[in-house]
Parts: structure tokens; C-alpha cells; sequence
């Protein structure tokens, strides 16, 4: 309530200051420290979107900092219990968020959603992956599926097909092996391609309304984490080892490596976010490779709607704390505007969360290809360690490794989260 | 016995060689395979660079190498100083005068030489936080200088327990109060073990980890180690830049070993025996 | 005047202002007492009295010299592992603002905790495997560069000590790269001999992993325990050598009755130094696995920043941190008792 009369306030004065720009431009320059989540193709766009944004706002002054992947996490922790957390700042939705909500970390930015009119523009489900209670917590800027790559030189070299069944995914492993090529390239080092994996593996074998309650803990503690599928899940990720899918070492081969083996023809396969588009166009490969979603699982034991996708959203948001809510909203409504989301189409090739910034103009084939094939999903899971809690999380993401590596059985991995579930459920309820 | 002691020195001397190579051949491949491009990196991890990449030393050194050199070079000589200074300042007084509560005071200081960082990592994180020093150069120096003092003053101490008592008492009987003792007669002498301490301090935090990735998380503060471990996050697949990285940053520590072997192997000696 | 004379000289002045103050503060007394002598002189009660000021100056001397070490330490060391005892009672993290105490809570949990085992159980492993290397090796190494060889001691040591100087993370970073399965050259190698590497790699086979960690560790640090060997090697009186010459020893028997025995306590000492090391590390592991796979190489350095500073556990990590403080503790004092600083 407060929270909504203050703004009144504002806006009445953002009404004044239309007569005072000139004394207001006179002050000193506010600044915003922004917490991104960097990688080699998306820090010159998103340095070009803070220039172009300064440009237009002289008073604000948008200091950025970048973290590649696996040091963000801490580095955005670490800030945040330092009582120094960054005006804005990259975030996952699911538990990651909603950790930070819980604590009392994040701004409600729900009324300047209404001011801006997002609700207009921006997709509804990716808005709805940051709301919690009615209140939104975070502007999302794109969205990322998860799909097969593969090679189009090797497929038609060796007379392949598109798999349009995991069973089929399974023979394509064989026949590139009997070749001696290696299918798929596969770096599980820092643990979430794995979860990739299970995230749609899970959804496909266990069922998308089982995970739901699972996921959240809300499922009764005698059935939670229960259903078989989560086992027979973990048998389908084996069954594409055991086919030999996978190249050497996937506990041991970082993502970039993997990826890198993918575009440098090592391998004929990959699975992995749409967000690497980009990337294999910056390395010469645009052009040269195919996609396909992972394909329906047709055993009797698949409980969940085959024809569903991975896919989520990732946003920005604002510390409780920030000084400057107002400056930073401004720059959350430039990011997700149009401009900022045509861009993220033309230079980056990533799918934006505003249908207006979208056209053949500025996306490549592959691009128009995924947001088509996306349109004709049944429905979308998000990665689950995203959505678990961080021990249960942590739980998940050690029993792939441990299962990929042959030191847990399907089923001692199972009952290990299972476990650890039930002792987080136990917490939350006292 | 002189040809027994021949085929002996040839067995003794192929083994050590062997052994040597071990040793050498992760840096002289670290060394070439940053003048190489990633393909010959594959192709031929051990032949010498065909056409040798300057680039890569130039594009690691500009993305921050240098910077990072600098805030190592910072840190670890405020760091030395101050710990050379405050320790040598308690271990002369625990060595050579008698007051009361010297035994325990000089257990208490030299109590925490095995104390990995670790144990204080989260109240460490807490009070800097607290006193707002997470992110400054103060933050690393304070606990460094703290974590140092133990090792510091056990090796002064034994210094000057050592020092002949003869020295100081000519200096009394010539009517020198205490501290111009410490400074005219007993500061010049103790040198070089001052130099020991420095040099073995200097090891170590020009090399410290664990701290600093808790306390400088701005990249404008970042130490050496720090800047190699984000360049490992960074460029998982430009190997060779990393390696030309891992180069540059090795190099000044190699080159003050090489300069510096005698006191180097005087300070390890020094103190273990 | 040598330059560093003259900073000596002004060093001094600047000491001297403060001798002066220093001074004017015991004074004080110093004249309470020449009072007290006149009103009642007697030779005894005065010679007690100036031996009496001496020490009274002499303490506070001391305790001025002691006291920037004593503060720093207190702060920066002794206050923060009180406050690890303290926060190991309490459910805790660091974005978290809700503290609760929690009792035992985190000393029960970690007695259940089967990565906090696994931890304990790979720093032993680091350690026993570090001092059969490392000393093993070393003592080898030290007592041929000593007594085995003619020429090159001084190329051999310098070469096998480099990489002391090199910083854990760089080891870290360039052993991942050696490891590594496309473009490292310990699979270049066994591919080139017609073997075939580990299919999880180097770094991502939970059976494999430790060993990979302390093959890198003692490639560090092997040359530091040789160095330490070395020098106490060749302080062993040359006439012992002599004398078994003469008795017809040849260098083997040497090297069992007069090297090992006359070295036993800098062996010693290298043997405790590696065990402290074991106990303490973390960057190379950090660096090379962040204790993974599946936290098969989790050591109780790693582990203890995971908890504080990945999932949010910071008083889970504080009990973690007491258990690793008393093992430490138990081996500075083995360290200082066996090496007589004590």
C-alpha cells in the first residue's frame, strides 16, 4: 500500500519535473552498479545498450560488472550479504529468485510494470516466471530453449535423418559410432548441462503436473520425489550414454569445450540453450547445422506430455535497497523496449520476449525456425535447478555427475534427493 | 671403486634427468603452447610454435594482466613491510627482555602459524564487511599481516634469541636507551633474517587465494591469482591466451627465484631446522 | 653516508621523539620515588627501587614493541575464530537475514553428513599420499644432489624448486589444461603409445579425481621438501663422510647410516610442514575441480566455502570450520614441539 502511494508521489512529481528538466539535468549523476552475467558475444551489446542509455538519460550513470557463469552465482551472494548489493542485477527466475523475495532482497517492480505498460509487450509467461504473490520481481529480457544442434555436412554424409523419436536419437548415436564419429559432444563440469538434460528428461518420463509439486516441495512428504519416472528418467539419460552418445570425459569438459568440439567438427550433435546461436554464427558456423527439439519418448513408463519444451526466461532486476528504484526501472523498461529487444535479435540472435522485435529482417533462419517450432509446444518446463531449492538443487546436480560417472545407481541417486527434499520440506514447515 | 662409482653416476644421473624432465616439460609446454594457435595446439602439442603468436602475450597482458600485477605488487609489499615491522618489533621484545606475560603472549602469537584461513572466512567476511572494507586494499592487508605475524615472529624470535648479548650490553654501558638500541645496533644487524621473513611472506601472498576471492570482488582490485582463475572462467577455449596469461603471471616470481636462489633456500632452511 | 644509513638516522630521530614521550610518561613515577628516597634514605629500599624502575621501563618497553602484533593478530585472527565457535551454534547464511540458534544442530548434522566425511577422508588421503611422495622423493632427490653428483646441483635444484614460486592457481589452471581431454598432453601422450585415457577424464572420474589432484600438488611442491633436505643435508659434518670412507662404505650404506640419521630432524620437519600443507589445502583444489565431480575431490577448505559461499550455509560452514581449526591446532603443535620452538 505504502509502496503504492509513493508512487503517486513520484509520478505527480515526474509530472513537475517535465518544468524543471533543465535544473534536473544540473545534478549530479546517479549511479547505477549493474550485475550481469557476461559471456564473449553479449558483453559489447549489453555495454552498446548502457551507452545508448546514458546517451539518452545524462543524469544516470550505469557502472557494469560481469561475472562469467559459475562465479556469478557467488559473486551475486556475496554482494548481497555484504549488504552491497548492485542496483540491478541478472537473475534466473524459480528458487534463485525466489530465495532473494523470500529475504526481502528484491523490489516489487509490479507498478512500473503498469506504469511502463509491460503487461502489453512482454510475453505473460515470461513474466509470470517473476512474479511471486502478485508481485513481480524481475523484468525478463529473453528467452532461452533447449535444442538439439546438429552438424547438416555429417548428417547427409552418412545418410542421416532428423530423429523424430528419442528411440530414433538413440539408433542416429549408433550409427555415428559405427562411423567412428563421435555423436555428441557433452561438458557436465559445471554440472547444469546435466540438469539440461534432466530438466526435460523428468518432464518427459515423471509427468510436468508430478514435477510441479515435487519440485516446489509441496507434494506430501510420502510421495515426494516418489514417482518412478525420476528413475526411469535417469535410465534414459544411460540409455544415450550406453548408445554412445556421449564424446569422453562429460564430468571433466566444460561447456565452452563442448561446444567449442561441436563447431570445430569433432562432433555431430549438441545439445544445448538457443543462446549459443549467436555464438556459432560468431564462429563461422552459421549455416551449417540444424536443430531439432529433444525429440517424444515412446515407452509405456513416458508419463508427461511428450510434445513440451524446455525453455525459460531470464531477466534483470532491483536490490530492495537501491537508491534509485525510479532510475533503475527506466533502464529495465529501455533493456526490454523495443530497440534493446530488436538488437538482442539482430546482434545476438536470441529469442527476445516481445513479439515486435522479432522479424526476418533481423533473426536468422535458425532463429525464425525455434521461435516457430516453439509456437507449436503443448507447454514449457524451466530447468529444475533453477526452480529446487539450493540444497535439493545441489542434491540433483551431484547425482547426475554421479550417475554419469557409474558411482550411483538411477536409483541411489533418486533416493539421495529424495532424502534431502524431505529434510528441507521438514525445515520449511517448522 | 672408481668404475663401480662411473656406472653408478650414469644410472644416478639418467634417473635425475628423467625425473627433471617431469618436472620441466608442463613449463616449457606452457611457455610454447601460448606462442601457438589452438589448431597446432592439437595438432602438435610438442613441437616449437611454427609461426610464434606475440598477440596472444599482448591480448592477455591488455585484458588485465597488468593491472592485476600491479594490485599483487600493492598488496604483498604494503602486506611485507607491515608484517617484517610488527613482527620483528614483538619477536625482539619476547626474545630479549623479561616482562611479565611473555610466555603466553609469545604462545598466543606464534599459536596461530597452522591456522588455515578457511576457519575465519566467514567472520573475516562479516567484520570487513561490517567496517566497510570489503572491496579495498585494506581488506586483504589487515588479515594478511594478521595470518603472517605467527610464522614471522617464530622465525625472528629464533633470530634473536641467537643474537649475542654482548652487543646489546656494550650498547647499554655507551648509555643507549632501548629503542635507540633497537634501531642503532640491533636493526642493522638482524637484516637478513628481515630479509628471510620478507622474502618467504612475499611467496606467499604475491601467490594468496582463498582471501582475496572473498574480499576483492572488483575486477579494478583483483590479485594475480584472482585474474587467472576469472581468465580459467573466461577463456575455457582460448587456450592459448590462457596459457600466455598463466606466463605473464608467473614469470616475475620465477625471475625474482632465479635472482634470489641463496636467500631463497637460506630462509627454507632457516626454519625448518 | 650510504642511502640507507641515512634513512636509518632518520628513522631514528623519528623513534627518538617517541623515546622522549615514552620517557616523560614514566617519569612520573620515576620522581614519585626520588621523593620518597629523600624523605627516607636507605640504601637497600633505593637499590630495590631502581632495579624496581628499570623493569617497570622495561615492560612497558616490551609491551609497546609486542602491541602492534598483538592487535592486528587479536583482530584479524583470534576475534574472527571466536566468532566461527560462536556462529557454528547458530542456523545461519549470509544473504540470509533470519539467525536462529540451533545448539548442536550443525556439529549433529555434520556427524550425519556423508560429504563432510568424504572431505575429511580425501584431506587424509592428500596428506598420507603428499608425504610418501613428496618426502619420499625429496629425501631421495636431496641426498643425490648432495653426495650422488659431480655437476649440475645447483641447475637441478633450481629447476625442481620453480614451481614452488609458482601460485597454486596457476598450477591449478595449467594442470586442468594438461589434463584436459582434447588438447592436454598426458592424453597426447597415452594416445600417441596406443592407450586409452580414462573415458571420464582426468578430472571427472570420482575414482580417478584425487590421485589427478595429488599428482599436481607434489609436482609443486616435491622440490620445496628437497630444497629443505638438502640444506640440512649438507650441514652433515664432512668427517663423518670421510671416515666411512676409510672403513670402505660405499654411498648407499653412507646414505642409511650417516645421511638419514643426521638429517632425522629436517626430514622430520618437511614430513610436518607437508601434513600442514595437507591439512590447509584448497586452491588447487578450487581451482581444478571445486570439489566436484559430485564432490568426490571435496576437501574441508572447498567444503567450507561451499557452504558459506555457494548455497547460503554460512553456520553449517562455521562447524565445518571449528573441526578444521582443531586439526590444525593438533599439528601446529606437533610441528612447533618436534622442531624445539616450544
Amino acid at each position: 500500500m505504502q509502496n503504492r502511494l509513493s508512487r503517486i508521489f513520484t509520478v505527480s512529481i515526474c509530472a513537475l519535473g517535465i518544468f524543471g528538466a533543465s535544473a534536473l539535468q544540473a545534478q549530479d549523476p546517479v549511479t547505477l552498479d549493474f550485475y550481469f552475467l557476461s559471456d564473449s558475444v553479449t558483453g559489447p551489446y549489453v555495454e552498446q545498450i548502457i551507452t545508448d542509455f546514458e546517451t539518452a538519460n545524462p543524469t544516470i550513470d550505469i557502472n557494469l560488472l560481469s561475472y562469467p557463469n559459475e562465479s556469478y552465482k557467488t559473486a551475486i551472494q556475496v554482494a548481497i550479504g555484504a549488504d552491497d548489493a548492485p542496483d540491478l542485477l541478472f537473475n534466473w527466475p524459480g528458487e534463485d529468485t525466489g530465495r532473494f523475495v523470500r529475504e526481502g532482497h528484491l523490489l516489487d517492480l509490479a507498478p512500473y510494470a503498469e506504469e511502463f505498460g509491460w503487461s502489453d509487450t512482454v510475453s505473460p509467461a515470461a513474466l509470470d516466471a517473476y512474479t511471486f504473490d502478485g508481485a513481480l520481481y524481475g523484468a525478463p529480457y529473453s528467452l532461452e530453449a533447449k535444442y538439439y544442434y546438429y552438424n547438416t555436412a555429417i548428417f547427409e554424409a552418412q545418410g542421416l535423418s532428423v530423429p523424430t523419436t528419442f528411440e530414433e536419437l538413440l539408433g542416429v548415436c549408433q550409427a555415428l559410432r559405427a562411423a567412428d564419429i563421435t555423436p555428441m559432444s557433452f561438458g557436465n563440469q559445471e554440472r547444469w548441462e546435466g540438469v539440461h538434460y534432466m530438466s526435460i528428461l523428468n518432464q518427459r518420463m515423471a509427468g510436468e503436473d508430478t514435477i510441479a509439486g515435487d519440485y516446489t516441495l509441496t507434494t506430501p512428504a510420502d510421495a515426494l520425489f516418489t514417482n518412478p519416472g525420476y528413475v526411469a528418467a535417469f535410465e534414459k539419460l544411460l540409455e544415450l550414454q550406453n548408445a554412445g552418445c556421449f564424446a569422453d570425459a562429460v564430468n571433466s569438459t566444460t561447456p565452452d569445450a563442448a561446444q567449442a568440439q561441436f563447431y570445430t567438427e569433432q562432433v555431430a550433435m549438441y545439445y544445448q540453450g538457443t543462446w549459443i546461436i549467436g555464438q556459432l554464427d560468431a564462429n563461422e558456423f552459421a549455416g551449417r547445422y540444424g536443430m531439432f527439439r529433444m525429440p517424444p519418448i515412446t515407452s509405456d513408463d513416458a508419463q508427461g506430455n511428450q510434445n513440451y519444451a524446455l525453455l525459460g526466461p531470464i531477466g534483470l532486476q532491483v536490490s530492495a535497497r537501491s537508491e534509485h528504484p525510479d532510475e533503475a526501472a527506466a533502464f529495465l523498461n529501455y533493456f526490454i523496449g523495443q530497440t534493446a529487444q530488436q538488437g538482442l535479435v539482430g546482434d545476438l540472435q536470441r529469442i527476445p520476449v516481445r513479439a515486435d522485435a522479432v522479424s526476418s529482417d533481423n533473426a536468422s533462419p535458425q532463429l525464425i525456425f525455434v521461435v516457430e517450432d516453439l509456437n507449436e509446444t503443448a507447454g514449457a518446463v524451466l530447468w529444475l535447478d533453477v526452480i529446487l531449492e539450493n540444497r535439493v538443487s545441489e542434491a540433483y546436480l551431484n547425482g547426475i555427475q554421479e550417475v554419469l560417472a557409474g558411482t550411483l545407481t538411477p536409483e541411489q541417486a533418486v533416493a539421495a534427493i529424495r532424502e534431502q527434499a524431505l529434510a528441507v520440506q521438514l525445515e520449511r514447515a517448522s | 671403486m672408481k668404475r663401480q662409482s662411473t656406472l653408478s653416476s650414469t644410472i644416478v644421473y639418467t634417473v635425475l634427468i628423467a625425473y627433471s624432465v617431469v618436472i620441466a616439460l608442463p613449463l616449457v609446454w606452457m611457455v610454447t603452447s601460448s606462442l601457438k594457435t589452438t589448431r597446432e595446439l592439437f595438432s602438435s602439442p610438442f613441437s616449437p610454435p611454427v609461426n610464434p603468436q606475440w598477440g596472444n602475450f599482448i591480448e592477455a597482458w591488455n585484458s588485465g594482466i597488468a593491472r592485476y600485477l600491479f594490485n599483487s605488487l600493492a598488496i604483498t609489499v604494503i602486506s611485507v613491510v607491515l608484517i617484517v615491522i610488527v613482527s620483528g618489533m614483538a619477536a625482539y621484545a619476547l626474545a630479549r627482555m623479561q616482562f611479565p606475560g611473555r610466555i603466553p603472549l609469545y604462545l598466543l602469537l606464534i599459536a596461530g602459524f597452522a591456522i588455515p584461513v578457511h576457519t575465519t572466512l566467514v567472520p573475516l567476511y562479516r567484520l570487513l564487511n561490517n567496517t566497510d572494507l570489503l572491496n579495498t586494499y585494506a581488506g586483504v592487508i589487515g588479515p594478511y599481516v594478521a595470518f603472517g605475524i605467527p610464522f614471522s615472529v617464530l622465525l625472528m624470535f629464533a633470530f634473536f634469541v641467537q643474537f649475542p648479548s654482548e652487543i646489546e650490553d656494550a650498547a647499554r654501558i655507551d648509555g643507549c636507551s632501548t629503542w635507540q638500541m633497537i634501531f642503532r645496533v640491533v636493526l642493522p644487524l638482524s637484516l637478513p633474517s628481515m630479509a628471510s621473513v620478507a622474502l618467504f611472506q612475499t611467496v606467499l601472498l604475491w601467490n594468496e587465494f582463498s582471501l582475496a576471492i572473498i574480499v576483492l570482488n572488483d575486477d579494478a582490485l583483483r590479485t594475480i591469482p584472482l585474474g587467472l582463475s576469472q581468465f580459467q572462467g573466461q577463456w575455457t577455449t582460448a587456450w592459448p591466451l590462457l596459457l600466455s596469461a598463466l606466463t605473464l603471471a608467473s614469470v616475475p616470481m620465477l625471475i625474482i627465484f632465479v635472482l634470489m636462489q641463496k636467500q631463497f633456500i637460506n630462509t627454507l632452511s632457516g626454519f625448518s631446522k | 653516508m650510504r642511502p640507507h644509513e641515512h634513512i636509518r638516522e632518520r628513522a631514528g630521530a623519528w623513534l627518538c621523539v617517541f623515546t622522549i614521550f615514552s620517557d616523560t610518561l614514566q617519569r612520573v613515577p620515576a620522581m614519585r620515588t626520588e621523593t620518597a628516597s629523600r624523605a627516607a634514605p636507605g640504601q637497600k629500599e633505593g637499590r630495590f627501587r631502581i632495579a624496581g624502575q628499570r623493569r617497570w621501563r622495561t615492560t612497558i618497553d616490551a609491551y609497546i614493541l609486542v602491541a602492534p602484533a598483538l592487535i592486528v593478530f587479536s583482530i584479524f585472527v583470534v576475534y574472527p575464530l571466536i566468532n566461527t565457535v560462536q556462529l557454528s551454534f547458530y542456523q545461519y547464511g549470509l544473504t540470509d537475514p533470519d539467525v536462529r540458534f540451533v545448539n548442536f544442530d550443525n556439529y549433529i548434522r555434520l556427524f550425519q553428513d556423508a560429504i563432510f566425511w568424504r572431505a575429511l577422508r580425501n584431506n587424509g588421503i592428500i596428506l598420507i599420499f603428499s608425504v610418501v611422495i613428496q618426502v619420499g622423493i625429496g629425501v631421495v632427490l636431496a641426498a643425490v644432489l648432495s653426495r650422488g653428483i659431480r655437476w649440475g646441483k645447483t641447475f637441478f635444484r633450481t629447476l625442481h624448486f620453480a614451481p614452488v614460486v609458482m601460485s597454486a592457481v596457476a598450477v591449478g589452471v595449467l594442470w586442468q589444461l594438461i589434463y584436459d581431454p582434447g588438447i592436454g598432453i598426458i592424453n597426447f601422450l597415452l594416445r600417441t603409445v596406443g592407450v586409452r585415457p580414462p573415458v571420464q577424464g582426468w578430472l571427472g572420474d570420482p575414482n580417478i579425481v584425487m590421485f589427478s589432484i595429488i599428482a599436481a600438488a607434489c609436482w609443486q611442491y616435491t622440490g620445496y621438501v628437497m630444497t629443505i633436505v638438502l640444506a640440512g643435508m649438507e650441514s652433515v659434518p664432512a668427517e663423518l663422510y670421510e671416515a666411512s670412507g676409510l672403513d670402505g662404505a660405499n654411498e648407499v650404506q653412507n646414505f642409511f647410516y650417516i645421511t638419514l640419521p643426521m638429517s632425522r630432524n629436517v626430514i622430520l620437519a618437511a614430513t610436518l610442514i607437508t601434513m600442514i600443507g595437507a591439512v590447509k589445502v584448497f586452491d588447487i583444489v578450487y581451482v581444478l575441480t571445486r570439489g566436484g565431480p559430485a564432490n568426490a575431490s571435496q576437501v574441508l577448505g572447498t567444503y567450507i566455502y561451499y557452504n558459506a559461499f555457494t548455497i547460503n550455509q554460512a553456520g553449517y560452514a562455521s562447524a565445518i570450520a571449528v573441526v578444521l581449526l582443531v586439526i590444525a591446532v593438533i599439528f601446529g603443535v606437533l610441528q612447533l614441539r618436534f622442531t624445539r620452538q616450544v
